[in-house]
């Protein structure tokens, strides 16, 4: 049943492996009585239930978690921008004449060390607070979402917003099957 | 001395429904179970964390049981009650039971 199996993942990133089973097993079993319309909005429901325990239990490790992994984005955002320098300097030293920064060759590089850092963001994450993956995305994305909201820092806040909702819980994700294959 | 853990209106619901559902407590028929006495159909967010609370408490326990195809192959986590969550829900009981002596309350008889 593929709906079951998503659902199961989805659970596991919340509670252990074998919880998020005997969960979907139950609203399985559910759905069989109540109907299959209640089998979603059950899982969601459970999930977001078990993410706020999560972050209600240890709200002081993963908020410590979220600005140790920030300034693993900041440090990531330095060094790319002195390699940028470089390589403006001498792309303009070589071509004699003004970057067109407004290339999609020069879009791709500013947004790859934001794509790059919160997929490894995520996987740091899943290693550091493992069980509690996703309210460590959370958590951190909420404090991305405070820094981008800078203005001496956000130069592009929506773009790191979406990347972090998207790529960090990606990062997580992988972070957590690595760590199960490995066990 | 060693302070009793406090519960909840809901804990104290969910840990009477796994008593009276003895060796069948898990998921499902606890959710049922609160449905039938209560009138009142616990959301499965409510219920579950609910239920890793009173385990991470040490109120209950729980074990993993035979899995059927009716689940899509999944295992049936079964929960009981142990010696400190029966103490527990005796003595909010008690408090309850003090609470409504003297007290008169329509349609309902104090025995």
């Amino acid at each position: 049943m593929p709906k079951a199996n998503i659902a199961e993942r989805i659970l596991a990133l919340v509670t252990t492996g074998d919880r998020a089973a005997s969960i979907v097993g139950d609203l399985t079993e559910g759905t069989a009585a109540r109907g299959v319309f209640r089998f979603w909005p059950g899982v969601l429901r459970t999930a977001a239930s078990l993410l706020w325990r999560n972050v209600a239990e240890e709200p002081g490790r993963l908020t410590e978690l979220a600005f140790l992994s920030l300034a693993v984005y900041i440090g990531v955002e330095l060094v790319f921008a002195g390699l940028s320098g470089l390589a403006f300097f001498r792309a303009a030293m070589a071509s004699g004449h003004p970057l067109h920064l407004d290339s999609i060759g020069w879009k791709l590089w500013f947004a790859a060390p934001v794509l790059v850092s919160s997929l490894f963001i995520g996987r740091m994450l899943a290693h550091w607070a493992p069980r509690r993956e996703l309210a460590a995305c959370v958590v951190y994305a909420i404090l991305v979402s405070i820094y981008n909201l800078v203005p001496m820092f956000g130069d592009n806040g929506a773009f790191s917003a979406l990347v972090c909702i998207l790529m960090v819980p990606a990062g997580a994700a992988w972070g957590r099957a690595r760590r199960l294959r490995a066990t | 001395m060693h302070a009793a853990p406090s519960l909840g209106e809901f804990e104290q619901i969910v840990l009477l429904a796994i008593l009276r559902l003895g060796d069948n407590a898990y998921g499902v028929t606890i959710g049922a179970e609160i449905t039938a006495c209560t009138r009142r159909e616990p959301t499965p967010g409510a219920l579950y964390t609910t239920l890793d609370r009173l385990e991470d408490k040490g109120l209950v326990t729980s074990r993993m049981g035979d899995a059927t195809p009716q689940r899509g192959g999944r295992a049936k986590r079964y929960f009981v009650l142990n010696s400190k969550g029966l103490g527990a829900i005796t003595r909010a009981q008690q408090s309850y039971r003090r609470l409504l002596e003297g007290c008169e309350l329509p349609g309902l008889t104090y025995a």
